[in-house]
């Protein structure tokens, strides 16, 4: 776990109360502890929900693209967290994966 | 004193400066005066004329287009109309106005909007009297993001109007009225070219925004009128609005205390050319900056400060966890989207619109004036609080933080670029694609779901690239026609159009006549995903009955599946359709060819979708053909 992540882990409960997001993320049971979790509930959730993103059925190289179109939109990912990201969007969601 | 003399002469030293040299040359004041009395004839563009008026005579249209000259018009934009035939006549003896015409109405507004944009004048445009319901959208759309232009059409006849009949109809100004500043009716002859003053004057001054004038045709022929033409110097009202100083004061010590402030920049700074002042701000009391929407990009998007739209601060707030505690808008119109930002927050405004300024928020303080000077202010107020050491100390963490943040989300987005790829074309690799190979000034229009887009990838920046568009009114229809009057502003930089294929088909066909006839070289790129992706996403996202129906009613474009290259072929415009991301790079280099060629180019990129609704196929399969009982 690189120093950002466990940054965020120390912060996002802050913020996330900070920001009224508290009930969100506590209705993101469904997502697992794993690295990259950090960073798709910090990033990701600052303009969508994400109930609905990862009940669709994509396959791992969809979530790949999606990682990459969303960085290229805007989200503001660090380089050194795509690959966590990304693998973990895949291990957990993508359908040529479970 | 000769070398003093040719300096103000060649216009390298201002009059003022020839003064001062002349007593450092131990010249005495009286000499020194007399010295410059007897070569201000001489010096370029500083001789005052005997009169700001002259008096002219000619048809109504004459007079309309001689004063348009005198307020700095090169082009005419038209489209046809039997209205504009008297300012055709006038125009034999004014060559020096350019015509460009247009074959729609709304795409002469979206040239003259993109000319505006790009040369910072105000563009004029004339169109037939029934086209003004064409042009309002990009009417609307102009007078969102403030853009000066001119706008003319003929009316019916004096003797007819009112009555209902042909061409013609009751009450036409109201129509436009919410998107122009001003509107009128001119009926007079001999008061045309006052009336014209009067548009350009409000139109200009800041903020600007359409005005739109009607002229019965009768009068643009009327014969023998003699009017008094102002020059253009009497047109120049300057605009060096100062902010009150004691605002300043309080203002530079709210940004001075806070811990964590933020800046939220829009397209004012622009405007008013404050973009340098500004980077100085944010750089002297590191403050991070974020980009409101705007069609410019208010803040160098690649700057160590530069964190992008609004939502991204969360990200930049997990590596520098201190609630913001002051928000500076400087020169965009509030409210801003997520209020948290700003409710319980110290909310300073800086604005040159006295209608904008605290409009929707409260504030802790306004300042009214020319944003660059209110930076400039800002920047001196602040130094005369705090020595450079003192500043460094209570900055040079936030900044450090900030730069290290925005330098890895900028390398995650290159790797995005860099690693997209397949077919249909992921976009993110059509912009990496693009970047390798535009010119390092180039501009880029733009009419794309989400200004990310192009803020991802191009930097743009004072001497780098420019960004125009999307509007802040968004009414589509706009990107193509506008990247037209772009180039016709800066002939001598690249000018590339980024458009969906949706927003294309937004009746912007016609612009590629308009850049076809003249030559004007412009990439067009459509970013064909078959689809309106945004509405898609929003409408099918919300779940509702045509989303669990499985049915996307209206934005499927697939069938039919538009080739756009050949759309261009119809107007004798090259172009490459793109279906892999590895003939996106010989595609490009084969469109900037053609654009040093001196001709337009149409790149039609099968770009992917994905998201809400990406996997309904289902679309209204209706057919006419099929519901006959005749075959005719």
């Amino acid at each position: 776990m690189n120093n950002r992540v466990r940054h965020l882990r120390a912060t996002i409960i802050i913020l996330l109360a900070s920001f009224g997001l508290a009930t969100m993320a506590a209705s993101q049971e469904p997502f697992p502890d794993g690295p990259g979790r950090d960073t798709l509930m910090l990033v990701c959730t600052q303009c969508h929900s994400l109930g609905k993103m990862v009940a669709a059925e994509l396959t791992a190289e969809d979530w790949q693209f999606i990682v990459y179109d969303m960085i290229s939109r805007g989200a503001p990912v660090h380089q050194q967290d795509i690959a966590a990201l990304t693998k973990y969007l895949q291990d957990n969601f993508a359908i040529d994966n479970k | 004193m000769r070398s003093l003399i040719n300096e103000l002469i060649s216009g390298k030293i201002s009059r003022r400066g020839f003064l001062a040299g002349m007593t450092a040359a131990s010249f005495g004041t009286t000499a020194a005066k007399s010295a410059l009395a007897a070569v201000e004839p001489l010096v370029p563009g500083s001789t005052l004329p005997d009169s700001f008026a002259r008096s002219v005579t000619g048809t109504g249209a004459d007079l309309l287009v001689k004063q348009m000259i005198e307020a700095g018009a090169e082009y005419l934009f038209v489209s046809n109309g039997s209205g504009v035939g008297p300012v055709c006549d006038s125009l034999v003896d004014n060559p020096g106005l350019q015509l460009i015409q247009a074959t729609q109405e709304g795409q002469v507004v979206s040239i003259a909007d993109g000319y505006a944009k790009a040369s910072g004048k105000t563009g004029f445009g004339m169109f037939s009297r029934v086209g003004l319901p064409n042009s309002s959208s990009n009417m609307y759309n102009a007078m969102k993001d403030r853009t000066p232009l001119v706008l003319f059409s003929d009316n019916a006849d004096t003797d007819r109007e009112g009555t209902d009949s042909h061409e013609d109809i009751d009450y036409w100004e109201d129509a436009v009225a919410p998107y122009t500043k001003w509107r009128w009716t001119a009926r007079q002859p001999e008061r045309l070219a006052e009336w014209t003053r009067k548009a350009y004057k409000i139109s200009g001054v800041l903020p600007g925004g359409p005005t739109y004038v009607r002229v019965p045709r009768n009068v643009l022929y009327t014969p023998d009128v003699t009017a008094e033409i102002y020059s253009g110097q009497a047109l120049n009202i300057s605009m060096d609005l100062q902010p009150d100083p004691r605002e300043i004061e309080r203002a530079a010590r709210y940004m001075f205390e806070a811990e964590s402030p933020m800046l939220y920049v829009g397209p004012e700074v622009t405007q008013t050319n404050a973009r340098p002042a500004l980077v100085e701000l944010a750089e002297l009391l590191a403050i991070p900056v974020t980009q409101h929407r705007s069609f410019y990009c208010d803040f160098p998007n690649m700057h160590p400060l530069y964190l992008g739209e609004l939502r991204a601060v969360r990200s930049y707030l997990s590596v520098y966890p201190k609630p913001i505690d002051c928000f500076i808008n400087f020169g965009a119109r509030f409210p801003v989207r997520d209020k948290s930002f700003v409710d319980g927050v110290p909310v300073i405004h800086a604005s040159v619109d006295p209608m904008s300024i605290g409009r929707n928020t409260a504030l802790a303080s306004a300042l009214l004036g020319r944003l660059d000077l209110i930076a400039k202010a800002l920047v001196e107020a602040v130094h005369s609080m705090a020595t450079p050491q003192q500043l460094e100390a209570r900055t040079s963490v936030r900044m450090a933080k900030c730069a290290a943040h925005t330098a890895a989300v900028q390398k995650a987005r290159e790797e995005a670029g860099r690693n997209s790829k397949g077919s249909p074309v992921p976009w993110p690799r059509m912009m990496y694609e693009l970047i390798q190979q535009m010119e390092k000034d180039a501009i880029v229009v733009e009419e794309l779901g989400t200004q990310h887009k192009t803020l991802s990838f191009f930097p743009f920046a004072d001497g780098q690239m420019t960004k125009i568009g999307r509007t802040e009114g968004r009414a589509l229809g706009w990107g193509v026609g506008a990247s037209a009057g772009v180039k016709l502003a800066q002939p001598n930089r690249q000018v590339v159009s980024l458009q969906g294929d949706g927003g294309f088909l937004f009746g912007q066909t016609d612009s590629l006549w308009t850049m076809s006839r003249y030559d004007i070289p412009v990439m067009v790129v459509v970013a064909n995903n078959r689809c309106y992706e945004e509405t898609r996403w929003q409408m099918i996202g919300r779940d509702g009955r045509a989303s669990k129906a499985r049915r996307d009613y209206v934005c499927n474009l697939g069938d039919p599946d538009v080739d756009f290259t050949k759309l261009a072929s119809a107007y004798n415009i090259p172009g490459a359709v793109v279906e892999n991301s590895d003939e996106l790079a010989p595609a490009i280099k084969r469109g900037l060819r053609t654009l040093k060629d001196g001709r337009p180019f149409m790149l039609d990129v099968r770009t992917r979708t994905f998201g809400a609704g990406a996997d309904i196929d289902w679309y209204p399969d209706y057919s006419v053909a099929k519901q006959r009982t005749r075959r005719v």
